[in-house]
């Protein structure tokens, strides 16, 4: 009796298996409506057993709500399926890492032992460019179509100069990091930023003096959650003052941060906003400025393309934007912090550079971008890619963001050296509430520099 | 027939060679990342491939800077949950000696926050202590306004408030573990003796159980210059600027926060060992002393 069950539970395994097999071998049939439309008419010649590893970050090539979904309904996998299909031999494995900041670090860790992704999905500009010994360097690699299509290629490329090496490719979407602000609070209080939005930051004194007298919170702010930490306006003005230039010299230790006053005044108009009661008081501890200023707490926040469908959701057309106001003297106007923020990088240890390469220029193609825009609203980096391609047309408010987009600064975390960032970031809440004063702030991130060049 | 001297050396070859095993497995996992920290702090090893020697730069940098001392103060501001974890914990460990009414099921209950992860722990603090938290809420409508994360001062009270408040369950256990040592006839002659309550709490019960407190101290003052780090990364993360940041949240800090200074981050990681070991050595002789004090 006892062999007999034996003999049966065999049987059910192998069938098990067999079913399994076959499952797994049936390939996916899930495909773009487009795809059939754009398909190339010449089949490469297949090669043979090419994995690549892809890792990327939740809220990139994965959005964050997409993140919630099963992997296979992901945009990122059924386009990575037609590339699949377009290149026989060719996988490509994702993983997304929860923490796009530590991806720099674990990324910095694998190319140590070599047994990392083909392709990490990390920031643009220094975060990149300072990984320049771990990443398969792309001069003469990228297609011309690629380098004539695609804005940002300045941000991955060495010194961030035209003709600096190309470190990584530039993905993605450009960003507008504006004010956002409720129409109706800001009535309320006699404006209208929509007609005439404060140019200056005097003129945006005088405006959150007006929204003060209200009884509603000018400006919220918290600690964490992005962009609405202050850091992101702080961080435009200290570009617009001194440059990115200075910046340069700062990180190389030619000029000081302590010397920079554009830095100086930025930080102390900053200040200003807290010590006036523009900014709410409990900015350096809390964590909820979007529930506030949906709440009516609070006139406005800062967004980003990215933060503006759960706002509109909410909001609608009460939600209006508007770049940040100019500090007096600025070298820069009437921009605002933003640009292309994410680049893939090609390991130098990977075994297939070139299909690697491929992979990338597929993950910036107009196929790629219209499916991948149906579900996370934003601003291409393809030059060929019309507003009204995006969809997103309809809404005044994404036309506007698109308009501002055009004029962004790259993000100045981007610029800088990151553990003098790093330690900005942790100084400024300190310099804002007044505890401490700007040049000691800044005296702590020349340490960090002086630090560093030993 | 084998001499009592063959026999001898058989047994303690025996016992090397059953832990032999064990020892080289501990030289590996310990050893080898010990040795390379020692070697990476004399270096200016960037987390990629700059790595020159610099000899003792790093150490200089280390003890000149001012952050060395400003974070050795938080570690020995924290190690002020001590004393306090001590009392709570000999509160609850008599409590449930004395088994008061429910005690099975404080018993279980007490110990509950010692098997729930730091972080989650340190989460919930932050939420509790948040500007719109039920604390801050309750604490305003008696007239007290205070936004606890935004201080140094404050935000190391969660801290060490969070602390306690896991390690209480363990604490009394460990008490209780060390009151049901003392002999009952102990008790019985003290009372005989005619001494009440208080006097066989601090006469007997005290001196007695000052080893479960040696070791429980030892215990603690590893977690707080080795351990914290938990704590002040769900809380505070260091901040506000460094406030509430030690010795070891300074290491992650150098190390995988930006990543480019892990030749500065090996050093200070061998600063921490030293003073770690230098504490230890100091509690301990303390411990010896009072315990023969006692005898």
């Amino acid at each position: 009796m006892q062999r007999k069950m034996s003999r049966f539970l065999v049987v059910l395994l192998v069938v098990i298996f067999a079913v399994s097999f076959t499952a797994c071998g049936s390939g996916n049939t899930d495909k773009s409506p487009d795809a059939d439309n754009t398909k190339s008419t010449t089949e490469p010649a297949p090669v043979k057993d090419v994995h690549l590893v892809l890792w990327t970050a939740s809220g990139s090539l994965v959005s964050g709500s997409e993140a919630k979904l099963p992997q296979d309904q992901w945009v990122l996998s059924k386009m990575l399926r037609i590339f699949e299909e377009r290149n026989p031999g060719v996988t490509v494995e994702v993983m997304v890492e929860p923490d796009q900041g530590q991806a720099h670090q674990t990324f910095k860790a694998a190319a140590l032992a070599k047994n990392g992704p083909d392709v990490v999905n990390l920031w643009t500009g220094l975060y990149t460019t300072s990984l320049k010994e771990a990443a398969y360097i792309l001069d003469g690699k990228v297609p011309q179509e690629d380098l004539d299509n695609l804005i940002g290629w300045e941000t991955v490329r060495e010194g961030f100069k035209s003709d600096g090496s190309i470190i990584a490719y530039p993905w993605g979407t450009t960003d507008a990091i504006g004010i956002g602000y409720s129409k109706k609070l800001i009535n309320a209080a006699g404006l209208d930023f929509e007609a005439n939005p404060p140019k200056t930051t005097a003129e945006f004194d005088a405006a959150c003096e007006k929204i003060k007298a209200t009884g509603v919170i000018p400006m919220v702010s918290d600690e964490g959650s992005w962009p609405a930490n202050l850091y992101f306006i702080h961080n435009y003005w200290w570009q617009q003052l001194s440059g990115a230039d200075t910046i340069a010299k700062e990180n190389s230790g030619k000029m000081k941060f302590v010397d920079d006053n554009g830095l100086k005044d930025a930080l102390t108009y900053y200040q200003s906003l807290y010590k006036n009661g523009y900014v709410n008081q409990d900015a350096l501890s809390s964590t909820n400025a979007t529930e506030r200023f949906l709440t009516g707490e609070a006139a406005m926040r800062y967004v980003g393309v990215g933060s503006i469908p759960s706002l509109i959701d909410k909001m609608g057309d009460d939600l209006g934007v508007m770049p940040t106001p100019d500090m007096p003297g600025a070298k820069i106007t009437g921009s605002q912090i933003g640009g292309v923020g994410q680049a893939l990088v090609i390991a130098n240890y990977s075994k297939n550079p070139e299909m690697a390469v491929k992979l990338c220029s597929f993950l910036n193609s107009a196929e790629f971008y219209k499916e991948y825009v149906k579900v996370n609203p934003c601003i291409t980096i393809r030059k060929d890619f019309a507003f009204e391609d995006t969809g997103m047309d309809s809404l005044p408010i994404y036309k506007k963001l698109f308009g501002m987009a055009q004029k962004s600064i790259l993000f100045t975390d981007n610029l800088v050296d990151s553990d003098a960032m790093n330690e900005l970031a942790k100084q400024a809440p300190l310099v804002y509430s007044g505890k401490l004063t700007p040049e000691e702030a800044l005296e702590a991130m020349d340490k960090q520099i002086a630090a560093k060049n030993k | 027939m084998h001499s009592y001297k063959y026999l001898k050396m058989n047994k303690s070859a025996q016992g090397i060679l059953s832990v032999l095993p064990v020892i080289l497995i501990l030289i590996f996992l310990k050893g080898y990342p010990f040795y390379t920290t020692v070697y990476e702090s004399f270096r200016n090893w960037d987390g990629l491939f700059k790595n020159n020697f610099i000899g003792l730069s790093n150490y200089i940098d280390i003890f000149t800077n001012g952050d060395l001392w400003t974070m050795l103060l938080n570690n020995l501001v924290m190690l002020l949950h001590i004393p306090l974890l001590i009392i709570t914990g000999l509160i609850f460990a008599l409590l449930l000696y004395e088994e008061t009414y429910g005690w099975k099921i404080f018993r279980s209950i007490s110990y509950l926050p010692n098997v729930i992860s730091v972080v989650i722990i340190g989460y919930l603090f932050r939420m509790l202590f948040a500007p719109d938290g039920p604390v801050p809420m309750v604490l305003s409508a008696i007239g007290i306004d205070l936004e606890w994360l935004a201080n140094g001062w404050s935000g190391m009270a969660v801290i060490i408030i969070c602390i306690i408040w896991q390690s209480m369950g363990w604490q009394a256990l460990l008490i209780l573990g060390g009151l049901s040592g003392i002999s009952v006839s102990v008790f019985e002659a003290a009372r005989i003796d005619g001494a009440g309550y208080w006097t066989r709490l601090f006469k007997i019960v005290l001196p007695l159980i000052v080893p479960v407190i040696e070791y429980s101290s030892i215990l603690s003052v590893l977690m707080v210059f080795g351990n914290s780090f938990g704590y002040i990364f769900s809380i505070t993360r260091g901040g506000p600027g460094y406030a509430t940041t030690t010795l070891d949240y300074m290491i992650y800090s150098k190390a995988f926060v930006t990543g480019t200074q892990m030749g500065a981050a090996c050093a200070v990681g061998v600063v921490l060992a030293v003073i770690i070991f230098i504490a230890t050595l100091i509690q301990m002789r303390i411990a010896r002393k009072t315990e023969s004090g006692v005898e």
